[in-house]
């Protein structure tokens, strides 16, 4: 297996960057545009360089700073606390941040903040991406392996002193799936929880109970070794908010009952809102910054550059002259961080029978040996992508990039191809019906992706489609839900870290108006196994038979490079064992931006 | 006059309800709900149950019509799927002041710097100050305001440092400086070529040529006869451009980070935010009627001519 190293990602965009630089200003040979490749690749040896320039400022920082309102004592090179903010960008009207309700819990899909600011999270993920406790101390598995008990911390309390229970999370989710919870689906391995949400059950079946005030427990129908890491999604909720003040309480400062380490301070619709500390907070998640300050910011690298964003990223639709510049200048590549792939974009069939010959298995085949990713992707991703041979991002825990390489879908054979669309009874492509290819939000290299993919299958197979871009809504009722589009190009990103998140959402009944018993069953044992090591075998398997049948060409692993100013410190950014950075620093759902500081530093001076 | 203005009116509220019942219908037909915004796994045919019933979008459609046409007309457009917390006007009245500003500021800058500069290569007609700045209006003109956006901040943001990239921030006017820019000088273009336009067919007319053959000085002729003449045309055009400007550009709010009402006109269809798509189209409707309504009063007051017609009539 093959990982993902900082080294390896920063050539790929160090060459991605000379060689779109170079096309766009001048003709060059080959030779000539290898030797600048090679040339730009100093910027590998120059960030690794800035690795250990921050591995040795955290070493040496006394913890001698100025203390925040949790008393947490800043290190001594911080800034003095009324700078020690994070600026965030106020989500649109529209996007998943910029949507209607203050509580996870309420609704993810259309929430008002990033998440967990202000809500306590059961678990989150270390810098490794393992999970850990944060509302629990502790947890542990029953022996038939069917319930997990958190333990947890009983010195919580929400802002307004009530003590945080087992109880209060126990309400939490039941009144979520009671109300319908549009992230309901994700928490499925949770007893009843599917029943529960399609009101076939009443919200008390949900298993979920608290044992004492302090233990949680969670009932599963079969052994499911993620449960922890699920509990990066879990927020806790103060009943007594909803009962005095209704839905809407977390969008009012003066109605809003922090669990959190944050607490709403003000709120403006679409415009801003502001998060200090919670004095009040007992929890783990202890930050160093003091606010955190949501604006409507401008955008790009020139906003960036003047200091007005604290962050941006660039990645595959990035102007080739954007890359060149940041290559091009020594503080901006020491502050480029190198982010893994953390989502596949694949093209999915609509087996259904609606669409024939789309159920033919001969056709899917032929449809995905036509296509040489390998060629197109190098193409179109600029550096900036992996070609997908699977469904699990390479470089993700347990992903079976090499392995899945070599099944027969990803052999590009347009020989073959010929042969096997003959054999379903459409030699060269005659009689051939002409599909719809929708594209879901496309953004620019979606689309010149998927013309990449419309004129192979027409240069090999003789077969036209049509590109159909497509706005989310439209695209999710047509395509998922009422299943009547027959080619469509979509992607899935991760939500927690284990090859579940990605496979569990492919089986038959799911998102996709594509059903594959044997890959359910195969999924299903393998996920369900005690052994990790045999877990992981068998899920590997698993994924292969979705590859092997070809209900989905999987194309393109896409992946960024984030930057942040380089005054940016603290023990939470540093790279972890697979040499990876955020500065969002602990996370997985949530992200309270704990240790991360800014710096007294004159790094970015001659910027 | 009176009957005109009631019949006008009249024009713009039946205009108003039809266009209501056209954007409520078409609105509903687009695939896809509000119950889709962000999701990854579709909702359940239950979970979509439970949204419909709690806004009531359960109903048959000429219900759900009818509920809303009541209450609009006590300017109650109920509250937007996206902001829940509060109503459709409220929403509307809080951001309308971010656009309106930058807008406003725009158009005002775009027609005064315009009018300006088209009087001038009107007066100067085929001199050298004429071709520069027809041919500087040309180049303005068709520069997207976004695209000139981008210019801006990398000079004046990112290289010198002199204003604010964007956002809405606390550092006053600066932070002004750059979207009023951006938005309104492609604008001055278009303005000053229409200008031009407009004073050299009045300077062709019979009566400025009877007014220098009077003796009227330049002045004289250009500010009386010329510019009161071609103002009708100017009127025309200038009018409408407050309130598309001041009603925001997506762009530049995006460019500038402006939490103006440009970006909920398009993430409300792309949200399917039934009563926000109604209350934005209706506002934006009374605005353009409003103005034209204005502009043909002007008309009037401007050329007594346009008030016999409507008595002849």
């Amino acid at each position: 297996m093959s990982r993902i190293t900082r080294r390896r990602l920063l050539q790929s965009a160090g060459a991605a960057a000379a060689t779109a630089a170079l096309a766009a200003c001048q003709p060059v040979v080959v030779e000539k545009a290898v030797e600048k490749v090679v040339k730009e690749t100093v910027v590998v040896k120059e960030a690794v360089e800035v690795e250990k320039e921050v591995t040795r400022v955290v070493q040496a920082a006394a913890p001698t700073g100025p203390t925040n309102a949790l008393g947490v004592t800043l290190p001594a090179d911080a800034l003095p606390l009324d700078q020690q903010y994070r600026l965030i960008a106020v989500g649109r009207p529209g996007e998943q941040a910029g949507g209607s309700y203050g509580h996870e819990m309420e609704s993810l899909y259309n929430r008002a903040y990033p998440l967990g600011y202000g809500s306590e999270v059961l678990t989150q993920l270390d810098i490794e991406r393992n999970p850990q406790g944060v509302a629990c101390e502790s947890w542990s598995i029953a022996e038939d392996g069917l319930a997990w008990d958190f333990k947890l911390r009983k010195e919580l309390k929400f802002a307004d002193g009530k003590p945080i229970t087992a109880h209060d999370w126990v309400w939490t989710f039941r009144r979520s799936f009671e109300k319908g919870y549009d992230f309901g689906w994700f928490f499925y391995d949770i007893l009843n929880a599917q029943q529960v949400l399609a009101g076939e059950l009443p919200p008390e079946e949900l298993g979920m109970e608290a044992m004492d005030d302090f233990t949680l427990r969670i009932k599963t129908k079969e052994f499911v070794p993620y449960i922890p890491s699920l509990g990066v999604w879990a927020f806790v909720a103060p009943p007594q908010a909803y009962e005095q003040y209704g839905e809407n309480w977390a969008v009012n400062p003066q109605q809003y009952i922090a669990s959190g380490p944050w607490t709403l301070k003000e709120f403006e619709r679409g415009v801003k809102w502001t998060f200090d500390l919670n004095p009040e907070y007992k929890g783990v998640n202890r930050p160093y910054y003091t606010q955190l300050r949501a604006r409507t910011l401008p955008t790009g690298l020139p906003a960036y550059i003047a200091g007005d964003i604290q962050q941006h990223s660039i990645g595959i639709d990035t102007p080739a002259g954007e890359v060149a510049i940041v290559n091009a200048n020594p503080i901006l590549r020491s502050e480029s961080h190198p982010q893994p792939s953390l989502v596949t974009w694949y093209i999915g069939f609509n087996t259904t029978g609606k669409f024939k010959p789309l159920d033919d298995i001969n056709v899917r085949m032929a449809l995905s040996r036509a296509i040489d990713k390998e060629k197109i992707i190098g193409e179109v991703g600029r550096g900036f992508a992996y070609p997908a041979w699977g469904l699990v991002p390479n470089g993700f825990p347990g992903n079976s990039h090499e392995m899945l390489k070599g099944r027969e879908p990803n052999q590009f054979d347009p020989q073959a191809a010929k042969e096997l669309l003959a054999k379903a009874g459409f030699p060269n492509g005659q009689g051939f019906p002409k599909f719809e290819l929708w594209i879901r939000n496309p953004q620019p290299y979606m689309v010149t992706l998927c013309e990449a993919v419309q004129a192979a299958w027409k240069e090999h197979l003789n077969i036209d489609v049509d590109l159909y871009p497509t706005d989310h809504q439209s695209f999710t009722a047509r395509t998922f839900r009422e299943r009547d589009i027959p080619i469509y190009f979509v992607g899935y990103s991760m939500d927690f870290y284990d090859p579940a998140t990605f496979m569990s959402v492919f089986r038959s009944g799911g998102r996709h108006p594509h059903d594959d018993p044997a890959y359910d069953e195969a999924f299903n044992t393998g996920n369900s196994t005690r052994d990790p090591r045999r877990r992981l075998e068998l899920l590997s398997e698993a994924e292969a038979i979705l590859v092997d049948h070809v209900g989905y060409i999987f194309l393109i692993q896409p992946f960024s490079v984030a930057l942040w100013p380089c005054n940016l410190a603290g023990e939470g950014i540093r790279p972890n064992s697979a040499g990876f950075q955020s500065d969002t620093a602990y996370g997985g759902g949530a992200n309270p931006w704990v240790g991360a500081y800014w710096s007294d530093s004159d790094c970015r001076k001659r910027l | 006059m009176l009957d005109y203005t009631l019949r006008r009116l009249g024009g713009v509220l039946a205009t108003l309800v039809l266009l209501s019942m056209f954007t409520f219908v078409l609105s509903r037909a687009i695939p896809g709900g509000p119950w889709d915004v962000g999701v990854e796994i579709p909702r359940t045919p239950e979970q979509i149950a439970m949204f419909k019933e709690k806004y009531g979008l359960d109903k048959p459609i000429w219900q759900q019509y009818l509920v809303w046409l009541r209450n609009a007309v006590t300017l109650d457009f109920g509250s937007p799927y996206m902001a829940p917390e509060m109503s459709v006007t409220q929403l509307i009245l809080r951001q309308l002041p971010y656009s309106a500003l930058v807008g406003g500021l725009a158009a005002a800058l775009a027609i005064t710097v315009g009018v300006i500069l088209g009087m001038i290569a009107a007066a100067r007609q085929n001199t050298w100050a004429d071709i520069v700045i027809n041919s500087a209006a040309v180049v303005v003109g068709t520069i997207p305001g976004f695209v000139l956006g981008f210019v801006l901040i990398y000079f004046f943001a990112a290289k010198l440092r002199w204003f604010p990239s964007g956002g809405w921030s606390d550092t006053g006017y600066k932070t002004l400086v750059l979207p009023v820019t951006a938005f309104g000088v492609p604008a001055t273009g278009g303005v000053a070529r229409w200008t031009r336009q407009c004073m050299v067919e009045a300077m062709s007319s019979d009566y400025v040529r009877t007014a220098y053959a009077k003796g009227v000085r330049q002045a004289g002729v250009m500010s009386r006869h010329v510019l009161r003449n071609a103002l009708i045309p100017m009127i025309t055009s200038f009018l409408p451009m407050f309130p598309a400007m001041m009603t925001g550009s997506v762009f530049i709010e995006h460019t500038f980070g402006i939490p103006g009402l440009g970006q909920w006109f398009v993430s409300s269809s792309f949200s399917r935010d039934y009563p926000m798509v109604l209350g934005i189209t209706i506002f934006w409707a009374v605005l353009i009627a409003l103005t034209y309504f204005v502009t043909d009063i002007l008309y009037g007051v401007i050329d007594p001519r346009v008030r016999l017609t409507e008595k002849e009539g």
